[in-house]
């Protein structure tokens, strides 16, 4: 943001600029904020993700967008392409893969290549193949950048790949570019984000000058100082936050009780929702999306939604997108928009298909469609394919599914209008901050993590994850957080189907315990419902 | 042409902290008692008072619903021995939605009522706003949605639909709350902000307070109850004429020439709220708007911030000395709930017996309570009571005792000095129909209502 203005204050063209983040949510914040205080008049700079950017290079270069495999079909695509492959073998295979190629190995081997040439056949590309076309472009000199000014945010989570990608967009010189980063909040090594990004740069361009920001105008002073409890040496980060922070913990019997102290607590910071509690003087003035709710696991998220919805709080969770946005389905409904004449039907060349064939649904545009690119026999099993079958027959074919698919649509936008508490994981708030956050289930082996293995009493085959990591993970929970942290945890959690008995996370066990605001819920807690005065 | 009494803003016993017997029968069994032909279902956003509403009540063409069947209401009311009717009861499809969001750099916290003009429309809307947010834990769902995208979402339901900005000066839930309000209705709405026609004054202010403020000219300003349990219903309400139907209500209310006209509203005295005047609770200061400016905001007795008060909040936003009626602007009457009147008289609390006593013999002799608060002659009255047809009157003229509510401190209203009381305990009659010797209008809370040549005469 500062940079940002500065550069714009010294007359720089904000058309040459170029500011990437690393989430789409995070781009959104960015451009919101610079809006509010952005001169009229004056077009915004571009701000976006890497492979948003990668995505419209292609569709330029192309002439028209590629279809984009989900992280979920790519796997499967794989697996298809290396037939021989099974089980945990196959799931090391393609990690392995995935992250060589994120090293900057556009064909580390031959599984790859395998997997290559069935994408080629079918026409369909990966997030990972979007960034190596770009790449290459740059290498061959078809693509020379336009951009004066890089900047990036949460640099140090970086792959090679697309390190290489976002400095040769700032020129060989390097001039302009503009690298923000937190070693401390590092947290996407099991994705092949580099190391050491810091000594990379500098041995690129050894001019390169570095500022230690010391200075910290999110969090208040209390928070701050917490967080760096995490880390030896401790960071020596300055807060500019006086507000005094708010720093609790609590421990719950259950989760139960866990996510009721959540819902409960959040209510007053909203300054109670009803006419009454604002009688009683609960007076916060917060909005719901000040507020988040940070999980290490997903499935951590259900029940505490549950539990809020329940206190009638406006709350999201990260949704799984529906069928529909699938780029090939969508492609399967156009066809049969444009063969059916039915209404919103775009006038471009879409692959022809009889129509007999698409009246009678869409198995039969499969069988007919089979292995034309850009489909491939292995979407016709896909989830979101059957999803679209089944939607077919319960909405009584194509007329009742596109009225559903519009409303759907419909709902979408309205549901984006709305504020609300978010509920997500660790790594989903990156880059996020929030007034207020709440960091439920703070146990041994949840944060740090001990694997899914570890927790289902399996021996672990999943690998353990790396517990620098993981403190990294926490310490981003912390830091998202502007004024109060909640944190808590509880003695006794249902997780993936089992009761565990876990300990307080070590995590919170290192942090200087004075200064937290500690609460247990007792066992056998006796719960008086507050009588209410009828207003 | 027929007069009937709207009250377009209650809550179901889906509500939180609302009575769990508000079922569409009690509803009808009260309005009967208080003389409501036009009642709001309130909460039809939630989906088992929606399932209550389909069940027990029938669409008409008129856009309003009728009950189904002809309940005997008499056990909703168990102390009442008289007769009671639901037969020219009609309820209007309303909901209350509390939005809560941020704008503008602000949180902002504001109920908007919502009426929907078919049965049909009001499950579309409920379909859309379900995607917004939870409607299952409360009659009036709290949702994280900017009010203009609310607006737009009405208006996108049915050409018909409106809202009304609710209880717009409560201080922490409303349009122009001191707390988490707007100073504009422009930026809360938008460019839709010329959809809005009425507002609802609330409990906390009288038309006359927003005649301070000639932005507000053009709005109907309508009352309701927002009652939480039924013998709270009516105790604000609106006047109409003429046909009841929903597009004449809508029509009214937009001062548009029609079958039915907005005769203005009843009210609760704004003086009672307990946050009317500014004040210091613990140094016994009430202030006047005026007057706290004169000492800075701060308690002459102890120099502490002054809480402020809702009538401040209008004076901070207003643009007028004195409260000056618009053309075309129907006046109002402030009434005192009968029960509150009767507690007076007989001198025991509003729920006593005794009281209750007295109140169920004036409604079967006099008819609805509204009724008998705003029409039933005085000498009719006297034939019963000769002190309540005193109190009656001197309210039915504004000459009552206003104590006005500041710092969180309850205000009252009562037509006896207790002086008078006393005296009338004794068996002694006082100046019965003459105008009391008390100068009402020395009385702190009052003066901002009169003209300023007149205030500084006092002042002197
Ligand atoms: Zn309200
Ligand atoms: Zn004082």
């Amino acid at each position: 943001m500062g940079r940002v203005r500065y550069l714009l204050d010294q007359g720089i063209d904000p058309q040459g600029m170029v500011i990437l983040t690393f989430t789409r949510k995070a781009a959104r914040e960015l451009k919101e904020r610079l809006e509010q205080s952005w001169p009229q008049g004056v077009a915004l700079p571009k701000v976006d993700t890497i492979h948003a950017l990668a995505l419209e290079y292609w569709t330029q270069v192309m002439g028209e967008a590629p279809t984009i495999l989900s992280e979920e079909s790519a796997r499967k695509l794989f697996a298809v392409a290396n037939p021989q492959l099974h089980g945990k073998a196959l799931k090391l295979a393609w990690d392995e893969q995935a992250l060589a190629r994120e090293r900057g190995l556009r064909i580390p081997n031959s599984l790859t290549q395998n997997f290559l040439d069935y994408k080629a056949r079918f026409n369909l590309v990966d997030y990972t193949d979007l960034l190596e076309f770009w790449m290459e472009h740059v290498e061959l000199g078809q693509y020379v950048t336009t951009y004066n000014h890089v900047l990036v945010d949460e640099v140090q989570d970086l792959s090679l790949l697309q390190l290489h990608l976002v400095t040769s967009l700032a020129g060989k010189t390097g001039h302009g570019f503009f690298a923000i980063g937190d070693p401390n909040q590092a947290i996407y090594a099991f994705r092949g984000a580099v190391h050491d990004i810091e000594t990379m740069l500098l041995q690129q361009w050894p001019e390169t000058k570095r500022i230690h920001l010391l200075d910290n105008y999110r969090s208040s002073k209390g928070i701050l100082d917490l967080s760096m409890e995490l880390f030896s040496p401790r960071p020596m980060l300055v807060a500019h936050v006086e507000q005094r922070a708010v720093l609790a913990l609590l421990k719950a019997q259950n989760a139960l009780q866990e996510a009721q102290w959540i819902g409960t607590k959040i209510l007053e910071l909203l300054g109670g929702t009803s006419h009454w509690q604002a009688d009683h003087g609960q007076e916060g003035a917060l909005s719901p999306g000040d507020i988040a709710v940070l999980v290490r696991l997903k499935a951590l998220i259900p029940p505490l939604a549950k539990i809020l919805h329940e206190h009638g709080i406006p709350v999201s969770v990260p949704e799984e997108e529906p069928f529909f946005v699938d780029a090939r389905i969508a492609l399967i409904l156009r066809i049969a928009n444009h063969v059916l004449g039915l209404p919103d039907t775009p006038g471009e060349d879409i692959p022809s298909c009889p129509e007999h064939i698409v009246e009678k649904g869409p198995l039969a545009m499969a069988v007919y469609f089979s292995a034309t690119p850009p489909f491939d026999e292995l979407f016709w099993k896909s989830s979101v394919f059957s999803d679209l079958v089944k939607a077919f027959q319960s909405f009584g074919g194509w007329k009742g599914l596109m009225n559903m698919v519009r409303l759907e649509t419909d709902l979408c936008a309205i549901r984006s209008k709305a504020q609300k508490v978010q509920i997500m994981t660790l790594h989903g708030a990156k880059g996020l901050e929030f007034d207020t956050v709440f960091l439920p289930g703070l146990e041994e082996g949840i944060l740090p993590f001990a694997g899914i293995d570890m927790l289902l009493g399996k021996l672990a085959e999943d690998g353990i994850p790396d517990m620098d990591e993981e403190r990294r993970l926490f310490y981003v929970g912390l830091t998202r957080a502007k004024h109060r942290l909640f944190m808590s945890h509880c003695v006794h959690r249902k997780i993936f189907g089992r009761s565990l008995k876990l300990g307080l996370s070590s995590f919170v066990r290192q942090l200087p315990q004075d200064v937290l605001q500690k609460s247990t819920f007792k066992q056998h807690v006796h719960r008086s419902e507050r009588q209410l005065s009828l207003f | 042409m027929q007069n009937f009494i709207a009250d377009l803003h209650i809550h179901s016993k889906f509500s939180r902290a609302t009575s769990k017997n508000l079922t569409s029968h009690n509803l009808a069994a009260w309005a009967a008692v208080k003389g409501i032909s036009l009642l709001a279902t309130g909460d039809f956003t939630h989906p088992q008072w929606m399932e209550h509403i389909q069940r027990e009540l029938e669409q008409e063409e008129t856009g309003l619903l009728r009950l189904k069947h002809n309940p005997h209401l008499e056990q909703e009311v168990p102390w009442f021995t008289g007769q009671l009717s639901a037969e020219n009861l009609r309820f209007i499809l309303c909901t209350e939605i509390s939005s809560i969001y941020k704008k503008g750099g602000k949180v902002r916290k504001i109920h908007n009522l919502v009426f929907m003009p078919h049965l049909d429309a009001a499950q579309r809307f409920t379909s859309r706003l379900g995607a917004v947010g939870n409607l299952h834990s409360d009659g009036r769902p709290i949702l994280g949605l900017d009010a203009r995208n609310l607006l737009e979402m009405v208006l996108e339901t049915d050409p018909q639909a409106f809202v009304v900005p609710a209880h717009i000066w409560t201080p922490w839930f409303s349009l122009f709350g001191s707390k988490s309000g707007f100073d504009r209705l422009e930026d809360c709405f938008e460019d839709l902000s010329s959809e809005i026609f009425a507002l609802e004054t609330g409990l906390s202010s009288d038309p006359e307070m927003n005649w301070l403020w000639s932005a507000l000219d053009h709005f109907t300003l309508i009352s309701n109850s927002d009652a939480h349990s039924g013998e709270k219903l009516g105790r604000e309400a609106n006047v109409f004429s003429g046909e009841m139907s929903f597009s004449g209500v809508r029509s009214a209310l937009q001062r548009k020439k029609c079958a039915t006209n907005f005769l203005g509203t009843i009210e609760f005295y704004p003086e009672e709220g307990k946050y009317f005047l500014d004040g210091h609770r613990k140094c016994n200061v009430a202030l006047e708007p005026l007057d706290t400016i004169k000492v800075q905001g701060l308690c002459p007795e102890c120099g502490k911030q002054l809480t402020r008060g809702v009538l401040s909040r209008i004076f901070e936003l207003s643009d007028r000395q004195v409260p000056i009626q618009p053309e075309n602007q129907p006046h109002f009457s402030s009434l005192v709930p009968l029960i509150e009147i009767v507690s007076e008289i007989v001198g025991t609390g509003p729920k006593a017996k005794k009281t209750l006593t007295m109140y169920e013999q004036l409604l079967r002799d006099f008819g609805p309570e509204l009724d008998i608060l705003r029409i039933t002659p005085v000498e009719e009255l006297q034939k019963s009571s000769k002190i309540l047809a005193e109190s009656i009157r001197r309210m039915r003229q504004g000459q009552v005792f206003r104590h006005s509510g500041y710092d969180g401190e309850y205000g009252r209203i009562s037509m006896f000095t207790p002086q008078e009381l006393q005296e009338f305990k004794h068996g002694r009659m006082f100046s019965f129909g003459k105008n009391s010797t008390t100068d009402f209008g020395d009385e702190v809370g009052l003066r901002w209502r009169r003209p300023v040549t007149e205030r500084d005469k006092t002042e002197r």
